[in-house]
């Protein structure tokens, strides 16, 4: 797959969950986009991965959920398989809209006061380094 | 939109009298003026003084007309034109401060025409009458010595040390030159215009063109508004109005050369108000929106114009070309669209003028359209994304220092003449922090096709540029934002609305119809163009790209930092004074700020 038409789809599979897309920039969808923001900058490594080695299913939505559930199936990821699946039992994620928005308000502070201590950055900070050549130049193509 | 213009049967130009005319446009004119349908009218016939008619004939020459439709001062024409600028600017009390930039007396058409002659004299141009040309009327003979005289006006202006060294835009205004020409003797032909046009004065009509298009030049290489300069007018608007009417052609419908060339001279002169000192200067200091109502500027140039001793424009066209090109200059940038096909009237054609000109100036936004400092000086687009994190920072050292290193870096290039550096240091100095919020946008579509049917319904397709994903993401922007605006100007919808999955989007009058192709159906990475390589290169560069999203271990890369920082900016404003996680975002701020200014510093020396 050519790289742009891979950023592009990460893109477009990112934006089909509303806990990822930026709504229009208008001052009462500040904080909630800063947000989404924040979140995405911390799942696109794995989306990038993911998608990068085709295995989403098809018509399958790139929610939080779904994103680590891949990432635990991935032999790579073995040694994290622990941390993932704490984080999805912690945060209970499912693609019902009104709960993600709660988990969205919450966590994405914690994300961004926590840095590198908190799981989910810790997580992505290691999808990034194991993305291969293509993969890190689609990533940065993509760019959060 | 102006009613009829040409009148021709079987070729011959029908000479009518004057008449009543309903309202042109209805944005344009608010009362009826005269001449419904005329193409020429007794006004308009060639006068010529009795004295020199005979001496022509006895010399054996057909009288010379140096006075063809509007040689002699016409008031009542150019009240008509400044009556409708003002019916503009009295329906657009919104476009603040238009009023006054349009009574200024900076935007008065001798004011802009001496800085253009001004302009020319500084790359040693001046008119010069061609002693072969005396008492000769154009033909097909001297259109080969007036091209070969204004050729040099173009090597010195677009190619030289005395002006901008651009070959490409040299090659642009050339071959434009020609055509406009060529469309000039193929007018003769039609009847269109008088066989017996004053060779010196279409010598001297083409050499105002000429330093128009490269005094407009200058001025966009200048600022970083998008690009309103040879690439815009020329390349694109000009082109795609030739396209179009080819388009019409191909459906059997009538296009003249008149036509042609009456879009010619609206492109020419459409954008001028950009380069009037009171737009130019506001532009330059970055008061962004006082370019609102350009065109009304540009409309004012030409009214008035027009009324100039000795100007070669009204002795070319007739009264009613004239009121067609004001026309096509005033809405330039309007929206509606409405061809026909198989319907020879004049009003039909004029509509055909008018819609082409719509649809290739709001078209170009599908291209990228970028500023001269974009095209000419790729980098400034890595410099700009740095300085968005400086600005983020708050680092006035480091902006300042970016600053310092674009213009080291366009002082140093062999490529730039020493006008094309003296305009683009100005454009550098003009950025701030948040300059790619104008710019990066742009950067949205490549290579509009146009398609009309025997309907007269025209399919504009526009494929997303293989690049823009990247280069908006870059910054952090929304995609397609800038597509989506164009699209809904264009049919009249909410940009919110705007569907672009969508593979057609029609307008609600279903006389246009756009057809997207974005996705896995844009262009391709053979289609890039020179600037888009060069863009290409840029996001391949792997220190970049290290500075950009981190290495994977401790640095996360600024995009992701820059995330959270404006995420507990915004957070901040919530909580309340004096709590513990008020004082938690502060702290992370400030380390946030820290590494972020570190990395960057980093990046730099590296790339030093």
């Amino acid at each position: 797959m050519a790289n742009n038409k891979l950023s592009q789809l990460v893109e477009n599979e990112m934006n089909q969950a509303p806990i990822f897309k930026a709504e229009p920039d208008t001052p009462e969808n500040q904080i909630a986009n800063s947000r989404k923001a924040v979140l995405r900058g911390v799942f696109n490594p794995m989306a990038t991965y993911i998608l990068g080695k085709s295995l989403i299913k098809k018509g399958e939505v790139l929610t939080p959920e779904n994103i680590l559930r891949t990432i635990i199936n991935e032999p790579v990821f073995k040694a994290n398989q622990k941390l993932v699946g704490v984080l999805i039992n912690r945060f209970g994620l499912n693609p019902k809209s009104p709960k993600e928005m709660r988990w969205l308000e919450e966590e994405a502070l914690k994300i961004s006061l926590e840095g590198n201590s908190h799981p989910l950055n810790i997580l992505a900070q290691e999808v990034t380094k194991s993305l291969s050549e293509d993969l890190r130049k689609i990533l940065t193509q993509i760019i959060f | 939109m102006l009613d009829g213009q040409v009148a021709i049967e079987g070729g011959a130009p029908v000479i009518t009298k004057a008449a009543t005319l309903e309202v042109p446009h209805a944005k344009s004119i608010p009362k009826p003026v005269e001449a419904k349908k005329a193409v020429f009218t007794e006004a308009d016939l060639p006068k010529i003084d009795g004295r020199d008619a005979l001496r022509q004939i006895a010399e054996g020459n057909e009288p010379k007309n140096t006075e063809n439709a509007g040689a002699k001062e016409k008031p009542v024409l150019t009240s008509q034109l400044a009556e409708s600028e003002q019916h503009y600017i009295d329906q657009n009390k919104k476009m603040i401060g238009l009023e006054g930039r349009y009574n200024d007396d900076r935007t008065k058409a001798d004011y802009l025409q001496k800085q253009i002659e001004t302009f020319a004299q500084n790359s040693g141009l001046q008119h010069e009458s061609m002693p072969e040309l005396e008492d000769k009327s154009f033909d097909r003979d001297n259109q080969k010595a007036i091209m070969e005289r204004v050729q040099t006006h173009i090597d010195r202006l677009f190619n030289s040390e005395k002006g901008r060294l651009n070959p490409e835009k040299q090659r642009m205004v050339t071959e434009q030159t020609r055509r406009y020409l060529e469309l000039i003797t193929q007018a003769q032909g039609e009847g269109d215009l008088p066989q017996n046009l004053d060779a010196q004065t279409v010598l001297r009509l083409i050499e105002d063109n000429v330093w128009t298009l490269a005094y407009q030049d200058r001025v966009a290489s200048e600022n970083l508004l998008g690009d309103h300069g040879i690439r815009h007018i020329v390349d694109y608007n000009i082109q795609a109005c030739e396209a179009i009417g080819d388009e019409l052609i191909r459906n059997g419908q009538q296009v003249k050369a008149i036509d042609r060339l009456i879009q010619h001279q609206i492109m020419i002169d459409h954008d001028i108000g950009y380069a009037t000192d009171t737009v130019r200067n506001a532009i330059n200091r970055g008061s962004f929106g006082e370019d609102r109502g350009h065109n009304a500027l540009a409309a004012k140039y030409v009214s008035e114009k027009i009324k100039l001793p000795d100007d070669s424009m009204r002795k070319v066209f007739s009264d009613e070309q004239l009121k067609i090109i004001h026309e096509g200059i005033l809405h330039h940038d309007s929206s509606e669209i409405n061809f026909h096909i198989g319907d020879m009237s004049n009003e039909a054609r004029q509509d055909n003028i008018l819609s082409a000109i719509h649809i290739a100036d709001n078209t170009h936004a599908f291209e990228d359209k970028l500023p001269e400092l974009l095209y000419t000086y790729p980098d400034s687009l890595r410099i700009m994304r740095l300085m968005k994190t400086a600005g983020e920072l708050g680092d006035a050292e480091i902006f300042s220092g970016l600053q310092g290193q674009l213009v080291e870096g366009i002082q140093a290039n062999p490529n730039l003449s020493k006008d094309d550096r003296e305009a683009l240091v100005h454009a550098s100095q003009s950025l701030n922090p948040e300059s790619y919020k104008f710019s990066v946008g742009r950067i949205c579509g490549n290579k509009p096709e146009f398609v009309l049917n025997n309907e007269g319904k025209i399919s504009i397709t526009v494929q997303e540029s293989s690049i823009h994903q990247e280069v908006v993401g870059l910054y952090g922007q929304q995609s397609y934002d800038q597509l989506k605006k164009f699209v809904a100007d264009l049919t009249g919808k909410e940009k919110k609305d705007v569907d672009l999955n969508q593979e057609r989007i029609v307008s609600s009058n279903g006389k246009l119809e756009i057809r997207t192709k974005t996705g896995e159906r844009r262009a391709g990475q053979e289609e890039l163009t020179d600037y888009q390589q060069q863009i290409d290169k840029l996001i391949s560069d792997r220190s970049f790209q290290g500075f950009i999203i981190g290495d994977g271990t401790e640095n996360m890369g600024d995009a992701r930092l820059s995330s959270i920082q404006l995420n507990l900016q915004q957070e901040l404003k919530n909580i309340p004074e004096g709590s513990e996680t008020r004082q938690q975002i502060i702290q992370r701020l400030e380390q946030i700020k820290t590494e972020r200014k570190t990395n960057l510093q980093k990046y730099l020396t590296e790339k030093h």
